[in-house]
């Protein structure tokens, strides 16, 4: 019984209150993605309306002027940041022929929310599309206690089916 | 009163000595305590102190000096978290910034991390993290081209898009260098950190509670509490000592 407490109290003193962590190096991203030889980063840079149609999906302020992505084919591949509740969460989509072929929590720094990078929820986002009003087709079940992280992740993957249609629509 | 009095009702002396001694608080704790109960009517809330004195002593200044690199005409400096340009602020980053260069026609700037791409009006054009496994130690230039020197002394340089870099072999080089910031900036940066300043009301609610003195100044005001509980008891104890002589003097005629 006192081994019991013993460890149990030990548990609860060491379990960290920090639940975020560097999950995947962005290079490893891009490699795990494209394999070798890794393509090369490009630029999409953004007019006005696209950065308002950006604004509209965060709903919030966005302030950059270019985006990287790597391209191979039909598939492209992007790192984007968003804010869960006070710390930005960096997160990688891959987008094939329009639609989500993966989409992994790369850094999380957040205390709260990061089972969002597992890969029962992850999975409900592959293949999804964009629709006409910029949002997914299909609705994302939530986690609770992380719905501020689901819902960054749910623009995240917005943003980069809608930036993918952009390259598209450009060659 | 006499000698003898003194012998004879100690508590008396206690109860004038203490409440002598308390005169300066309850006339503080009764002002501060009105003050708190009409706050909306005296918009306590909505007046802002920005002494820095008094800034200074509740510590809201920045915990580590500035660091302000030059690019031509701009700064761009960092107090602790913020990151400014000129008088404007540009991130909130935890990451460090190592400094900048003015390159064609933007301002490259490098944090611990990240590289950020500005235009000279201060607009980040593109953001992003340099996927290394050291953090950056320097930036520069070397025949047009952008170099980065990281903390592991490996030396990158950068495309001409600065979207990709490479490694190249170790060079010497005049890496970009903090600079002091001028007293006039530093100033106006310094109220800039510190907000629009305190709220009327926070400071008379510390002065009232005591924690505008910290842990000492709580402890105080519970001593000065404890000493009016006393004050109290022993102001009703005497009175009712003083009414029992009464009475017994009005039976005694009697």
């Amino acid at each position: 019984m006192l081994k019991t407490l013993l460890i149990l109290a030990s548990c609860l003193l060491l379990s960290p209150a920090y639940a975020g962590g560097d999950y995947l190096q962005p290079a490893d991203f891009i490699q795990q993605t494209f394999g070798k030889p890794v393509p090369k980063a490009r630029a999409l840079w953004l007019d006005k309306s696209q950065q308002q149609t950006i604004k509209q999906i965060l709903a919030h302020d966005f302030k950059k002027l270019r985006i990287r992505y790597w391209k191979r084919g039909e598939k492209s591949a992007w790192i984007l940041n968003e804010i869960g509740k006070e710390k930005p969460i960096t997160i990688g989509v891959v987008i094939n022929r329009g639609k989500i072929q993966s989409i992994h929590v790369l850094s999380f720094r957040e205390s709260r929310g990061s089972e969002i990078r597992h890969d029962f929820f992850t999975r409900q986002f592959k293949q999804l599309t964009l629709t006409q009003e910029q949002q997914l087709n299909k609705p994302i079940d939530g986690i609770s206690g992380a719905t501020l992280s689901v819902r960054a992740m749910t623009k995240i993957a917005r943003i980069a089916l809608y930036l993918d249609q952009q390259i598209r629509k450009a060659k | 009163m006499t000698r003898h009095h003194k012998k004879r009702f100690p508590a008396f002396l206690w109860h004038r000595r203490l409440g002598l001694l308390l005169v300066l608080f309850i006339i503080m704790l009764a002002i501060t305590g009105i003050m708190l109960n009409h706050t909306d009517s005296l918009q306590l809330n909505q007046k802002k102190i920005s002494n820095s004195l008094l800034l200074n002593f509740y510590d809201i200044k920045p915990q580590k000096p500035p660091i302000n690199y030059r690019s031509q005409q701009h700064n761009i400096s960092q107090w602790d978290e913020q990151i400014y340009f000129d008088q404007k602020k540009l991130l909130n980053d935890k990451q460090e910034l190592r400094g900048l260069v003015n390159w064609q026609n933007i301002i490259v700037m490098v944090l611990s991390r990240d590289v950020v791409l500005l235009s000279t009006d201060g607009e980040i054009i593109d953001r992003y993290a340099l996927a290394q496994n050291s953090e950056i130690e320097h930036i520069g230039i070397q025949q047009n081209h952008l170099i980065i020197k990281m903390l592991d002394q490996s030396i990158w340089q950068a495309d001409d898009d600065i979207l990709n870099w490479q490694p190249i072999a170790p060079i010497q080089l005049n890496w970009s260098a903090p600079s002091p910031l001028n007293l006039k900036l530093k100033q106006i940066l310094l109220e800039k950190y510190r907000g629009e300043g305190l709220p009327l009301e926070r400071i008379v609610l510390d002065i009232h509670s005591g924690r505008i003195f910290g842990n000492f100044g709580v402890y105080l005001m519970d001593g000065v509490a404890l000493i009016m509980l006393f004050l109290s008891l022993s102001g009703a104890w005497m009175w009712r000592q003083r009414r029992q002589k009464q009475l017994k003097k009005k039976k005694r005629k009697a």
